[in-house]
């Protein structure tokens, strides 16, 4: 009489939100450096980019097809927003110098060591797109080169092919990381 | 995920070093507790928020469909209207363009070589006598 009928949910997706939960926890800080590292080292545009990637495959769960593993689906997610990322990031960046003439203030955080980070973050940008997010996946994240030929929709061979070329491009425009220096890095200061 | 040895590239002792320097100096700060939290917060009120897919093919034929009937209808919005009779109010033939007009304006008749229309049948009788007398025709 007169009482508000509350709908609860169905035990079925109270159990998909728990399980999500949990993938959640156990992704997110490997998934976050991985956006972070895509993204040129920004903090917060890693951080929308993950709450991104996890929005979509929160909501594209029912077709997963499990020709993969979960956590290599969600990876390849996760490269695309942040490749999504970086293309609007060159779209907004090329319409502000045209318009105003200058480019929008990054808003890389500074900690740890900002010189050689923008030293690597400027290297890692004269790599193509596939070049880096090659290096990244397999070099920095640690997955295999069958890994992240899935996450990259491309074939093992392509990915090989990509990680070398990096690696030969990054060892010239870092040379001093090559050189065995103590400890110290040399920083060069016309970045 | 990774299996161990599961097509690792082959790297040498220098690129191997190389490798873990730039890994190790090109990595993110750790997340602080509060901002964490609030992450996650918004996260959740995301994916609770009630959503709507928008799909592209739909979206895009509407807009082509709009497209089409604004291109087809538009034009007939500016196109002279008939009278009751079925004639129209302008008639490209008896009705000189403004173009034409401003030509006509601007170049003499002896250059363009048009030949000059006589009025004179419209002009009452006593203005054709007073043209006959002073212009001798």
């Amino acid at each position: 009489m007169g009482e508000a009928v509350v709908r609860e949910p169905p035990a079925v997706e109270l159990e998909l939100e728990q399980r999500f939960r949990l993938f959640v926890a156990s992704h997110r800080e490997r998934a976050r450096r991985l956006a972070w590292r895509l993204v040129g080292g920004d903090d917060a545009a890693a951080e929308d980019v993950l709450q991104d990637a996890f929005i979509k495959a929160y909501r594209a769960l029912g077709r997963f097809r499990e020709e993969a593993t979960l956590a290599t689906w969600f990876y390849r997610i996760v490269v695309h927003q942040a490749h999504d990322y970086c293309r609007w990031r060159t779209v907004r960046e090329t319409w502000s110098a045209l318009w105003y003439g200058k480019l929008p203030n990054s808003a890389c955080q500074e900690s740890g060591d900002p010189l050689l980070r923008r030293r690597i973050v400027k290297a890692l940008a004269q790599l193509s797109q596939s070049q880096r997010e090659a290096f990244v996946l397999v070099h920095l994240e640690g997955f295999s080169v069958r890994e992240a030929a899935v996450c990259l929709g491309k074939p093992a061979g392509t990915v090989k092919s990509h990680l070398h070329r990096a690696l030969l491009t990054l060892r010239s425009e870092l040379a001093d990381l090559t050189e065995d220096t103590g400890g110290s890095v040399r920083y060069d200061k016309t970045v | 995920m990774t299996r161990p040895c599961d097509e690792r590239p082959q790297l040498d002792r220098a690129e191997e070093q190389f490798v873990a320097r730039l890994a190790a100096h090109y990595v993110p700060t750790p997340m602080l507790p509060a901002r964490r939290v609030a992450w996650e917060e918004a996260l959740w009120v995301r994916l609770q928020r009630p959503w709507r897919r928008i799909r592209l093919a739909p979206a895009l034929t509407t807009v082509v469909v709009a497209v089409v009937v604004a291109w087809l209808t538009l034009p007939r919005l500016f196109m002279p209207v008939p009278r009751e009779g079925g004639e129209a109010h302008i008639s490209a033939v008896e009705t000189p363009s403004l173009a034409q007009w401003a030509y006509e304006l601007i170049y003499p008749h002896e250059l363009t070589g048009a030949t000059e229309r006589d009025d004179s049948a419209i002009l009452p009788d006593d203005y054709r006598m007073i043209a006959e007398v002073f212009l001798d025709k």
